[in-house]
């Protein structure tokens, strides 16, 4: 598999704080990464050492497959966009006096592509109406709008959603999607707030203590976390044998102890396995959440 | 290189700080031929007295021109997008330059143009006046390169402006102690004035005198620091004028050569 980011054991001291610690993340083309962690966990710092805000204390990470130590490091970086902690826009000037400043840093002439950025990240009517009064929420679109400048193919978030009100959440959510839907851009987003992330993210990589201790798919975490009924049986043997019979999907998870992820008739299960001499002494009906998974992922019970 | 000068102009246009500074240069000119006026001094000694306090005028502008990009993340999108460290930091010094030496020019237009018809023509020769301008435009050069340093060093604006006002203080206050070592009097000259006529009665060696190597060291150092040319430019001293730009120079690239290593290996946020 050909990654379009993807770090070697990424460490990173200060001093003697470890904040990376063998960082491994692979990032797929058209993929929505979630970089889950707790605050402090290395986020952040994993993310400026992508950018080339920091260096790396060992390890490498390669982005289009040049490693950083390569020069051209340098061209592969162009393909990226980013806002690390806060949108990089000028406060004094409007939304599309930023924009032009873009093009000028990135030596691009200048075309109706600014009205075109500005439409799709729903900036197109603010008029001359400068940086400082816009909502956070227009700010970080602004931010995402000039990140699209010179059309990336990738586009770095960090802590996107951080004091947005709902609406901006939504709005940026919707526009996250249609960018990677309509464009093919590819997301590395890290964030604390899973509910919302789960709602986008194709993949996720959670790190903790500077490490990535799982990278998973959300469709291998859907089937981890879907709906289902934990029961615990007198006669795991025959209560296999009716769930193979009836071709349902169903996981053993001790002797006594079985979890079903089909919808039930519950009278009917019942009275099918007493007929079987197999009784249910305990009957639960579990959803696991990404918090969830998180949560025992870490073994922890702090907050994320 | 050529892009982010371009892109830094742009926003130089823009930026309010930008034409605060202007408006404070013309402010600043009109204020020093007003003083002429009430004191009787001579164009001479006004025309290029702006450089006297000029490293602390631009050491503001500097770190808040140059300390927003940091504060603003526009440092770090530069990076972000691919642009090299030593571009960043030298795009950034030669923005300042050639907007420092703009408000310097601004000041010389206001003092010759309202100037001279006012009070006469200005009574030096034109190849002091010359030295004398290069000279200044050096110094300056040399502020803006000490001044990108302290900026592009700390990322947060208001530490790059304290820092900033400190490292000016610093020269200041040492130009001083130095000139008072560099202009000490080997020999103390007795005399007296009888019908308009100064008669010397005796010579005798200066008890406080610290030492020709001494007085040499300092003079040199003096001339070292920007701060100290500035006090000689401002008086319209032109008797070293020849010899400032070798100093000015010197740390020109001291300096420039450091930040771009510091700049190199800093950890930004």
């Amino acid at each position: 598999m050909e990654y379009i980011i993807e770090t070697h054991n990424l460490e990173k001291r200060y001093k003697k704080f470890k904040a990376l610690d063998d960082f491994n993340i692979h990032i797929e083309k058209g993929a929505i990464y979630g970089l889950i962690g707790r605050n402090g966990a290395g986020k952040t710092t994993a993310i400026r050492i992508i950018c080339g805000l920091q260096k790396p204390s060992k390890g490498t990470y390669c982005i289009y497959g040049i490693k950083n130590t390569d020069k051209n490091i340098l061209s592969s970086r162009k393909r990226i966009g980013a806002i690390i902690e806060k949108p990089s826009i000028h406060l004094d000037m409007n939304a599309e006096e930023n924009m032009i400043l873009q093009y000028k840093t990135m030596g691009l002439p200048l075309n109706n592509t600014i009205k075109e950025i500005l439409y799709i990240v729903g900036l197109s009517n603010v008029g001359d109406k400068k940086a400082k009064t816009f909502s956070l929420g227009m700010k970080q679109r602004l931010g995402i709008a000039i990140a699209l400048v010179g059309g990336p193919d990738i586009l770095i978030l960090d802590e996107p959603i951080n004091g947005l009100d709902p609406e901006g959440i939504i709005e940026l959510r919707e526009l996250i999607l249609k960018l990677n839907r309509e464009k093919g851009i590819t997301f590395f987003i890290s964030s604390h707030y899973l509910d919302e992330l789960s709602k986008i993210a194709t993949h996720y990589g959670f790190v903790e203590k500077g490490k990535i201790i799982k990278e998973i798919s959300s469709k291998e975490l859907q089937e981890k976390y879907k709906k289902k009924i934990e029961i615990k049986v007198n006669n795991i043997k025959e209560c296999v044998k009716y769930l193979e019979e009836k071709n349902m999907q169903y996981e053993v998870m001790s002797e006594n102890l079985i979890n079903i992820y089909n919808d039930i008739n519950i009278t009917d299960f019942i009275v099918e396995l007493s007929k079987r001499n197999c009784i249910i002494s305990e009957f639960h009906e579990k959803e696991e959440s990404l918090e969830n998974y998180f949560i025992n992922l870490v073994g922890g019970d702090e907050n994320v | 290189m050529y892009k982010l000068l371009k892109a830094g102009f742009y926003r130089l246009r823009k930026d309010k700080i930008f034409w605060i500074f202007i408006v404070i240069t013309i402010a600043l000119s009109i204020f020093a031929l007003m003083r002429y006026s009430a004191n009787g001094l001579k164009l001479e000694n006004l025309f290029n007295e702006f450089i006297y306090y000029e490293g602390l005028f631009i050491s503001l502008f500097i770190s808040l021109f140059i300390g927003r990009e940091h504060s603003e993340g526009i440092i770090r999108n530069k990076i972000i997008v691919g642009h090299k460290r030593i571009n960043i930091y030298l795009s950034n010094n030669i923005i300042s330059i050639v907007t420092c030496l703009f408000f310097q020019l601004i000041y010389y237009i206001i003092i010759f143009a309202i100037g001279t018809p006012l009070y006469g023509e200005i009574q030096m020769n034109y190849s002091d006046i010359i030295q004398t301008i290069l000279d200044t435009t050096l110094v300056i050069i040399s502020y803006c390169s000490i001044f990108n340093l302290v900026t592009m060093m700390f990322s947060e604006i208001t530490v790059s402006t304290i820092i900033g006002v400190i490292v000016y203080i610093i020269m200041f206050v040492t130009a001083l102690n130095l000139q008072y070592i560099a202009y000490a009097q080997k020999y103390i000259t007795n005399t007296y004035w009888e019908n308009e006529e100064e008669t010397i009665v005796n010579q005798e060696l200066n008890s406080n005198y610290p030492g020709d190597d001494v007085v040499k060291l300092a003079k040199n150092v003096y001339y070292f620091i920007p701060q100290g040319q500035s006090f000689e430019l401002a008086f319209g001293n032109t008797d070293n004028l020849n010899a400032y730009p070798k100093y000015s120079i010197t740390l020109i690239i001291i300096v420039n050569v450091i930040g771009v290593y510091l700049f190199k290996s800093k950890e930004l946020k």
